[in-house]
């Protein structure tokens, strides 16, 4: 009896085992299957004029999804810190963040920044331009107050975070209180145009956008003085939620900065209106952490 | 008639050739005239296409920001599908005035981008982004009043352009319709002229030709016929004369052969009853107790009767010749034995007294590579015998020169074997020359006139043969030339 039950038992911790181990790969695989993406969903967060901006991108994403071999889909926000509630509501696996956004998803998102686009100058960065008209004879903190000033989107480190620590760090708190007005433009290129206008009398925006209306119209900086800049941070950034497949994300990283060397890789950058795409890591977006400490009681003042 | 044949073909080839170039010339036109419209069609198609995306997009900014609002990706789309529409606009070829207001609605349509922008992703006071709503919708109502007002313009366009390419399709289609119709016409009267042409002349050369079936041999073609027909109506009588000749002609060797058989018939009748009547002229010739005047009368009567008797051979071998036992032989062979037998018979006319002592050269011209023809040995040794001794009789009676006969064989370039007999006598008269192969014609005193017909007879039995007679070119003797087919060893 005990010579055939032996036999007996060990097939039955054999059985269980086998079903052990079913078990837990029917488990695991629905899983892994979720971070196996058929479709990345990318936001964009808006700039100059989001129906250009859309056009250039879509070159890039018809690349990325010939080289990943994953349909990659963009969607446009409407405002700055929509992004971040896209990413909340899991409706996003990545976006091209500014530097502020990205700032902020990486702290509250744990996104993760995967490369940096390099713009026809050659730059990756950029930084926050508070600025004033040059007949406004505002030259110091002290003249703006009672003034009216113009932000950009309280999601933005050039046209908001910048300004807000620039005050603090003159003293200047409640900005309520400190000027007569503000409002927020909702772009970059409207903020200058309020300050050229006589609708604000300061304007923060970011220095590229600045740059290129000077490019477009030199005129411009004739009428416009630079009062304070900021540290320049990396401009746009393509981060990436954390949980997508860690295969997946280094072939996105590979594809984005081997772009260059391929003739078609180098066609579609051309469309993009960029040179090329570095490496972006956490680090870069540490001053944009010390700027909102600066601004923190600002921020929780006027909220957002 | 050739000539005619080969203009008029080249007349309804040319006439075909202008049907084609004319049919591909108005398909040509048609189609480009086609693809014009079709080009038309498709700057109308797009302008509307224009006006229902502008007015798709103001419909989107009318509504932004109510419960019927697009998400901000649809309307994304919706501007670049604008955008795209309207850089369309200016892949074709336009006027100049055309090509400015395509540029201006392309202007428009970027500010509409731009205005839109702004207002879509403003974050301003409600006032403000109202002012931008305002001004955006201010530029897509521009770009709508202008795009349905091109839309008009190109439909007049289109309108003018479809009456001017119809137009040109009616004027096309006369003009191939008449083309086609002249091609036709002229086809039609070249066919009559041709039929008319040919089918008449035919007519009467058929007509001819029975006449001629029906054994009217004396029939002509009077009638002068055109081109070709006329040389065939006069190779026509040609004919009927040569027919009517040929006929003639056998009508007589015909009546030649029934006397011939009557002849030869009466001859071996004849031969019996003599060869009885010269037995007994022999047997009185012997009888001693005859004198010598009547003894001389006998021998006159036997003579007599041997000439009879050598004229009713001779009649008899004319008209039922032997029939020629063919054998490959040479000829130059058989003519040496022949010259042979003429010498032995001219030694026995020496003995015999009848021929001066004149000698007679023989000369052998023969060709000593001269193929074996087919023929009867016997029959041709006569033939050549009989020549022979014509030519020995001719030279008889010259005094001034020496008597030659010329005996020649060659191989004619017709493959023949001609064997030619020349002797140096005093010739033929021209006018005997044509009769002197007729029996019974002959120019010596004492001839029966049927040697030269007999081997006129004997030649043409063997297949293929003929013998003609020419006087000398310097005067001089006459030539007899035969000519016999070569035989081929297979």
């Amino acid at each position: 009896m005990s010579r055939h039950s032996f036999p007996a038992f060990r097939f039955l911790q054999r059985l269980v085992a086998c079903l052990l181990i079913c078990l837990s790969t029917a488990i695991a695989l629905p899983v892994f299957a979720a971070e196996q993406p058929t479709e990345l969903l990318i936001g964009i967060e808006p700039e100059h004029n989001i129906f250009d901006q859309m056009q250039r991108y879509r070159y890039l994403a018809s690349y990325l999804s010939d080289q990943l071999g994953v349909k990659v889909t963009l969607t446009i926000m409407s405002r700055y810190g929509e992004v971040i509630k896209r990413f909340k509501s899991r409706k996003l696996d990545g976006a091209f963040l500014t530097s502020y956004t990205a700032s902020m998803g990486i702290k509250d998102l744990n996104l993760e920044p995967i490369a940096n686009p390099v713009n026809l100058n050659g730059e990756f960065t950029s930084q926050g331009y508070l600025f004033v008209r040059k007949d406004s004879e505002i030259r110091t903190v002290q003249d703006m107050a009672g003034k009216r000033i113009i932000f950009v989107d309280p999601a933005t480190m050039e046209g908001y975070l910048f300004p807000l620590a620039y005050l603090e760090q003159h003293g200047i708190r409640n900005i309520n209180k400190f000027f007569t007005r503000f409002d927020f433009s909702g772009s970059d290129a409207s903020s200058i145009f309020a300050v050229l206008d006589g609708r604000a009398d300061i304007g923060s925006a970011k220095n590229t956008v600045f740059n290129n209306l000077i490019h477009n119209d030199p005129s411009i900086r004739q009428e416009l003085d630079i009062l304070a800049q900021s540290p320049r941070i990396p401009e746009i950034t393509l981060c990436i939620r954390n949980e997508i497949d860690l295969y997946l994300q280094a072939k996105l990283v590979n594809v984005l900065l081997q772009m260059d060397k391929t003739a078609q890789g180098r066609k579609v950058l051309e469309q993009f209106k960029a040179l090329r795409f570095v490496k972006s890591k956490k680090t870069d977006f540490a001053v944009i952490e010390e700027m909102a400490q600066d601004a923190r009681a600002a921020i929780a003042e006027h909220g957002k | 008639m050739k000539k005619k044949i080969i203009i008029s073909f080249l007349v309804l080839f040319l006439l075909f050739l202008t049907g084609i170039v004319t049919t591909l010339h108005i398909i040509n036109k048609t189609t480009s005239n086609l693809s014009s419209l079709l080009l038309l069609h498709k700057v109308e198609v797009i302008r509307q296409d224009l006006v229902i995306n502008v007015q798709t997009v103001q419909s989107n900014l009318y509504t932004t920001g109510t419960s019927f609002g697009k998400e901000l990706d649809t309307i994304v789309d919706n501007v670049l599908r604008l955008d795209d529409r309207a850089k369309t606009c200016t892949d074709c070829h336009h006027e100049p005035a055309v090509e400015k207001e395509i540029l201006q609605l392309q202007g428009l349509v970027a500010q509409y981008k731009d205005a839109l922008s702004f207002f879509m992703t403003s974050t301003a006071d409600a006032e403000r982004i109202k002012r931008l709503q305002v001004f955006a919708v201010d530029i897509g109502d521009r770009i709508i009043a202008k795009s349905q007002w091109m839309a008009i313009d190109a439909n007049e366009a289109l309108r003018k352009k479809t009456t001017a390419a119809m137009t040109e399709v009616v004027y096309s289609k006369r003009i191939l319709i008449g083309t086609l119709a002249f091609s036709f016409i002229v086809g039609v009267l070249i066919s009559l002229y041709f039929i008319k042409s040919i089918t008449g002349p035919v007519a009467k050369l058929l007509a001819a030709t029975r006449k001629i079936k029906s054994g009217k041999l004396e029939y002509r073609i009077e009638e002068k016929l055109k081109d070709e027909f006329g040389e065939l109506a006069e190779s026509f009588n040609e004919m009927a004369v040569s027919l009517k000749n040929q006929c003639n002609q056998l009508q007589a060797t015909e009546r030649l052969v029934v006397v011939g058989e009557l002849a030869a018939g009466m001859a071996h009748e004849i031969k019996n009853p003599m060869a009885g009547i010269k037995v007994a002229m022999e047997v009185l010739y012997r009888e001693a107790s005859l004198d010598q005047e009547d003894k001389e009368v006998l021998s006159r009567v036997i003579n007599e009767i041997d000439r009879i008797t050598a004229l009713l051979k001779g009649l008899l071998n004319y008209a039922r010749p032997p029939k020629p036992e063919m054998v490959s032989l040479d000829v130059n062979q058989l003519l040496e034995l022949t010259i042979k037998s003429a010498r032995y018979a001219l030694q026995n006319q020496k003995n015999k007294g009848k021929e001066s002592d004149k000698q007679v050269q023989f000369v052998r011209d023969f060709n000593p590579d001269l193929p074996h023809i087919i023929a009867d040995p016997g029959q041709l040794q006569q033939i050549f015998l009989n020549l022979i001794l014509n030519a020995i009789d001719a030279i008889s009676s010259i005094t001034d020169r020496q008597g030659v006969i010329t005996l020649q064989t060659k191989r004619t370039s017709d493959d023949l074997v001609q064997i030619s007999i020349t002797d140096n006598g005093k010739g033929i008269e021209s006018s005997s020359l044509e009769k002197i192969f007729n029996p019974f014609f002959t120019t010596k005193p004492q001839g029966t006139g049927l040697g030269l017909a007999i081997t006129k007879r004997l030649i043409e039995q063997h297949h293929g043969g003929r013998i003609v007679v020419a006087n000398n070119p310097e005067g001089k003797g006459v030539t007899f030339t035969i000519s016999l087919p070569v035989h081929h060893i297979e």
